[in-house]
């Protein structure tokens, strides 16, 4: 069954910076896979949609694996295109 | 020490010497370095590293513990600058042995494109007139 929950987003980097915002509390419908809660994000942040498109989803310090369906979820940190090196 | 983060300015010898190792026919030791230009950018002075830690530490911990199963290598260490690195300085350190020339090079050059593009790690690049921007990373240097 679909429900909604209260989720915390966390920024980082370039995300931060342009949002001007290093987390939120955000209403996401679970289940849901890496894309929904980037699709979800960019719905509520129009002018960075293309960033957080760009963008993985990790939950607890792991990238979610793409197409993976998340069940349960308090906190996701959303990590911008990675530059390392 | 196998892999580590830090604030402080990373040492190629120290570095090189943490992977000496009897059985070795060859210690490679990369240094990656801040330059002076990047896609589309001159003028850069120095680079700014965010890491999210303890997240990066676990995935390159678990990148080298990869490629030690893919590659057989003696010894890996790898240093990694966190904040403000100028320009020359070395801003990622990857030292590997092995018995031979070609599994050092296979792992020194595997570890450092999986960091690239794995590890949650950001660099701003700051230009001489105190400006600066997010690289766009290795999404744009293919």
């Amino acid at each position: 069954m679909p429900k909604l929950v209260r989720v915390e987003i966390r920024y980082y980097a370039q995300l931060r910076e342009d949002l001007r915002l290093s987390n939120e509390e955000i209403e996401l419908e679970l289940p849901a896979t890496e894309e929904d809660i980037l699709n979800r994000l960019a719905q509520l942040h129009p002018k960075q949609a293309a960033l957080f498109l760009a963008s993985r989803a990790a939950v607890e310090d792991e990238y979610l694996p793409r197409g993976t369906v998340v069940q349960d979820l308090r906190a996701v940190d959303v990590i911008p295109p990675v530059s390392g090196g | 020490m196998e892999s580590f983060f830090t604030d402080s300015p990373l040492d190629h010898e120290t570095l090189r010497r943490s992977v000496e190792d009897d059985a070795a026919g060859a210690v490679l030791v990369f240094d990656g370095t801040v330059r002076n230009h990047s896609e589309g950018h001159t003028g850069i002075v120095a680079l700014e590293y965010e890491v999210k830690l303890p997240m990066a530490d676990k995935l390159v911990a678990r990148i080298l513990e990869e490629v030690r199963t893919e590659i057989p290598v003696l010894k890996i260490a790898v240093g990694h600058r966190m904040g403000r690195v100028s320009l020359r300085e070395p801003t990622v350190i990857i030292a590997v042995s092995a018995a031979h020339r070609d599994e050092a090079y296979r792992a020194s050059r595997k570890i450092i494109d999986r960091i690239k593009h794995e590890a949650p790690i950001w660099k701003r690049e700051i230009f001489a007139d105190g400006t600066s921007e997010w690289s766009l990373g290795c999404t744009a240097c293919k």
